[in-house]
């Protein structure tokens, strides 16, 4: 209870599985607690005894079943088994004499399956379950006959239109949150790839410089590699559980680095153990861009100055940059200066190394997804004076 | 306690969260208003069937009025008003007084899940005190109907449901929902966070790149030459256009704006205020670089786009903590990790052991790092110390 308690409060650094099995576990719980308070008073309703021995029974084995997918990691399935649970015995009980009970149990369902927070389970659960109560509203004369409604049709008609009303808001709550989410995720990955290739040559530059500079690559230096030794030793002692041969499986990472991972899991007579340890240390290796490198580069990016603008600071696009069209043609003039003078991409070889032609440039401006950067106005401006970009800048 | 952020980049970071923040509850308020709009005229029709005094339908409607026009001039002029979580507050607190008036003016049990209704419409706006707000009224609310007027839920021909059981359904739909909202505003707000740090990282990512650059060509962007050739430009483009030269004063601003002071440069061009010399500084080369940044991003365009598959697949975050790892493999990439962060590099110079202790233990990286080698690191730090002592010296031999 208190990891769970633990996982929530840190929910943020969860990924999506982890966060759905938190959610299933919780409402596991809930769904426990709503059972044991609920089930027992089926056996005053009025209902034949199969009913009252078989609804406790299927409630008992629905709860294991998610129990049981919980456990085997199947948190998708856990969740759907969960929202069967509450599903049951919202229809059980809207059947029983207790409509109101039935009536505030679709919303408790409904809340559950947002719970989730999965449009798509959303749409198809939590729809069906709105026109079953909407059906069930509308056939049950028992809430039609309200005692203080002045109109006896008005009671069912709000009742309704309540649950209509609060399936609608949370669907406009489920878009709107997927919508906005979307646009910055798409603004998140973009960046993140943008920081993968400036990576990709930062490590590209400094393989080129040791190789040029007859540098000892530092995977290749003693020193290091006893350092690695020692602080692996250290920390392996300190673990409650050992790991009996650390040393050896350090030496293989360091001679990784000289190997063709891929052919080593593509060998047929590689040991298991080769094969998962080269998997794993794939992700490690000092001379690759891979989460190593993108862990290091952000702790020693937070220890870089980086930009010194602070107004306008996250704006890239020339309209929102500058307020007045001199200001604009100076920063695609200098745009176009940079892109045509400075080494901005991988040669054919490999390297870093390649400086754009004019003509690449302008097939650059005038493609669509420049306008990230420079409007068409800016775009059109560049190609009527073409000629005097080329020979100025 | 364990900082935040390390750099010098955090109030900016801080700064832009806040306006992603800002700009999506603005949205959010116009999604609210639209739907208290739809709802004026339903409400007020119940009302008026079940027989209120007209008088009181009109304050029902003034109610609303007032809600929407708050709203409305929080969305509208932001400028103005730019603490749009005030009419966040008032939203709130209007649609549960609204409420508790709706059940207490038409006493029938049908009525009572309106608050239910509220509590979907506030949630709208996915904030964390505006969900605490929401959970408790809708408690409070809920607990004083149910005490105070238990008739309401009396519906003839069936057993009475007693207030308990009333009151346990209530628990249960706040106790999910404030979870729910919980999680959700938590993740969402990390969400925001990423997504400025990881613009500021663009950043650092492409100032590494230019620091390399220089090393490995031995020569700086030659600031001069771009000034040069952009009078160059300036010139002929104005004399093909039959204008006069209006940049060459702002190219003379930009050489000057890396040795002068912002006052003494405001003195000596009048028709300059601090806002059009914040503008420039985004073309100015030397201190500020920005347009370089720029640039070089918009070079990566047409291989930073994404596929559609990129959009739908969930990617492990890089760590050094991932799942599916066995621990002498964490073991190792933390070793590894701390031993390249205490030897020179071709791209940054070793940081000493200090700066790592305290860099490790803020919230950005912290979840990086397996929470076991972690404890280990910080209760032992002085020993992983003496173990690169001699790696961290060799920068001094070089």
């Amino acid at each position: 209870m208190k990891r769970l308690i633990e996982k929530v409060r840190s929910s943020e650094f969860l990924t999506l599985n982890e966060a759905l099995k938190v959610k299933v576990s919780l409402v596991m719980i809930f769904l426990l607690i709503f059972g044991m308070m609920t089930v027992p008073i089926s056996f005053f309703e009025d209902f034949a005894l199969t009913i009252k021995i078989v609804v406790p029974l299927v409630f008992v084995a629905l709860f294991s079943l998610t129990f049981l997918m919980l456990i085997l990691d199947k948190s998708r399935l856990a969740m759907h088994f969960s929202i069967y649970t509450f599903l049951g015995l919202t229809v059980y009980y809207v059947g029983g004499s207790g409509q109101l009970y039935g009536y505030l149990l679709l919303f408790i369902t409904l809340t559950v399956i947002i719970f989730y927070q999965d449009i798509t389970t959303y749409i198809l659960y939590g729809g069906v379950l709105t026109a079953y109560g909407l059906y069930y509203i509308q056939t049950d004369e028992n809430l039609i006959s309200t005692i203080t409604d002045t109109i006896p049709q008005l009671g069912p008609i709000i009742y309704q239109s309540i649950l209509i009303g609060f399936f609608v808001v949370y669907l406009i709550h489920f878009i709107l949150t997927e919508s906005m989410n979307e646009k910055l995720n798409e603004e998140y990955l973009k960046t993140q790839k943008a920081n993968d290739i400036f990576r990709s040559y930062t490590l590209r530059y400094t393989s080129e410089l040791e190789e040029r500079d007859q540098i000892t690559p530092i995977y290749e230096r003693a020193d290091f590699q006893e350092s690695v030794r020692r602080i692996s030793l250290l920390i392996n002692a300190e673990m409650d559980k050992k790991i009996e041969n650390l040393e050896e499986i350090i030496e293989y990472y360091f001679f990784l680095h000289k190997q063709n991972i891929t052919s080593i899991l593509e060998k047929n007579n590689a040991s298991p153990t080769a094969i998962k340890y080269a998997e794993q240390f794939n992700n490690y290796l000092i001379n690759k861009n891979n989460d190593l490198n993108t862990v290091l580069f952000e702790f020693i990016g937070l220890h870089k100055e980086g930009l010194k603008i602070k107004i306008k600071r996250y704006n890239q696009h020339l309209d929102e940059m500058f307020s007045n069209k001199t200001n604009r043609i100076l920063g695609l003039a200098m745009i176009y200066k940079f892109l045509t003078t400075e080494i901005t991409q991988f040669d054919k070889w490999g390297r870093v190394n390649k400086i754009l032609s004019h003509q690449e440039v302008k097939n650059l401006l005038q493609s669509k997804l420049f306008r990230d950067f420079i409007s068409y106005e800016d775009m059109n401006f560049f190609l009527q004076n073409e000629k005097l970009f080329k020979e100025h800048l | 306690m364990a900082p935040k952020t390390i750099g010098v980049a955090d109030s900016e970071i801080t700064k832009q969260v806040r306006k992603i923040e800002h700009d999506h509850l603005r949205t959010r308020t116009l999604f609210v208003n639209i739907i208290l709009l739809l709802l004026i005229f339903p409400i007020t029709s119940v009302l008026y069937l079940v027989e209120v005094a007209l008088l009181d339908i009109v304050v029902y409607f003034l109610v609303f009025t007032f809600i929407i026009a708050i709203n409305s001039s929080f969305y509208i002029y932001s400028h103005l008003l730019p603490n749009i979580k005030l009419s966040m507050y008032i939203t709130t607190l209007g649609v549960y007084l609204l409420s508790v008036s709706l059940v207490l003016d038409i006493q029938s049990s049908s009525i009572f899940t309106v608050l239910f209704l509220s509590y979907a419409i506030i949630s709208i706006y996915h904030d964390l005190k505006v969900a605490v707000m929401n959970s408790i009224l809708l408690l409070v609310s809920g607990i004083f109907i149910v005490s105070q007027f238990p008739d309401i839920f009396e519906i003839a021909h069936t057993l009475s449901p007693s207030a308990l059981y009333i009151l346990a359904f209530l628990t249960i739909f706040v106790a999910l929902l404030s979870i729910s909202s919980f999680v959700l505003i938590k993740r969402k707000l990390h969400f925001y966070r990423q997504v400025a740090q990881i613009k500021e990282q663009e950043f650092k990512h492409m100032d590494i790149f230019f620091d390399l650059q220089e090393k490995y060509s031995g020569s700086k962007q030659n600031v001069d030459e771009y000034y040069n050739h952009l009078e160059s430009f300036s010139k002929a483009l104005s004399k093909a256009i039959g204008v006069e030269n209006v940049f060459h004063e702002r190219i003379r601003l930009l050489r000057q704006l890396k040795d002068s002071k912002e006052a003494t440069l405001l003195n000596k061009y009048p028709d300059y205020n601090k806002a059009d010399l914040e503008e420039l500084k985004q073309l100015e080369l030397s201190i500020y670089n920005k347009i370089s940044f720029t640039a070089l991003k918009a070079a990566q365009i047409e291989r930073i786009q994404l596929k559609k598959k990129e959009l739908l697949t969930e990617k492990n975050q890089p760590s050094l903590n991932q799942r599916e790892d066995d621990l002498e493999t964490k073991i190792i990439a933390f070793a590894v990790f701390y031993a390249l962060l205490r030897i020179d590099k071709a791209f940054f110079r070793a940081l000493s052991h200090k700066q790592i202790v305290k860099t490790i233990q803020s919230e950005e990286v912290r979840h990086l790092v397996d929470d076991k080698i972690l404890d280990i690191f910080l209760k032992n730090d002085a020993e992983f110390d003496k173990a690169t002592r001699d790696i961290a010296l060799s920068r001094v031999k070089s």
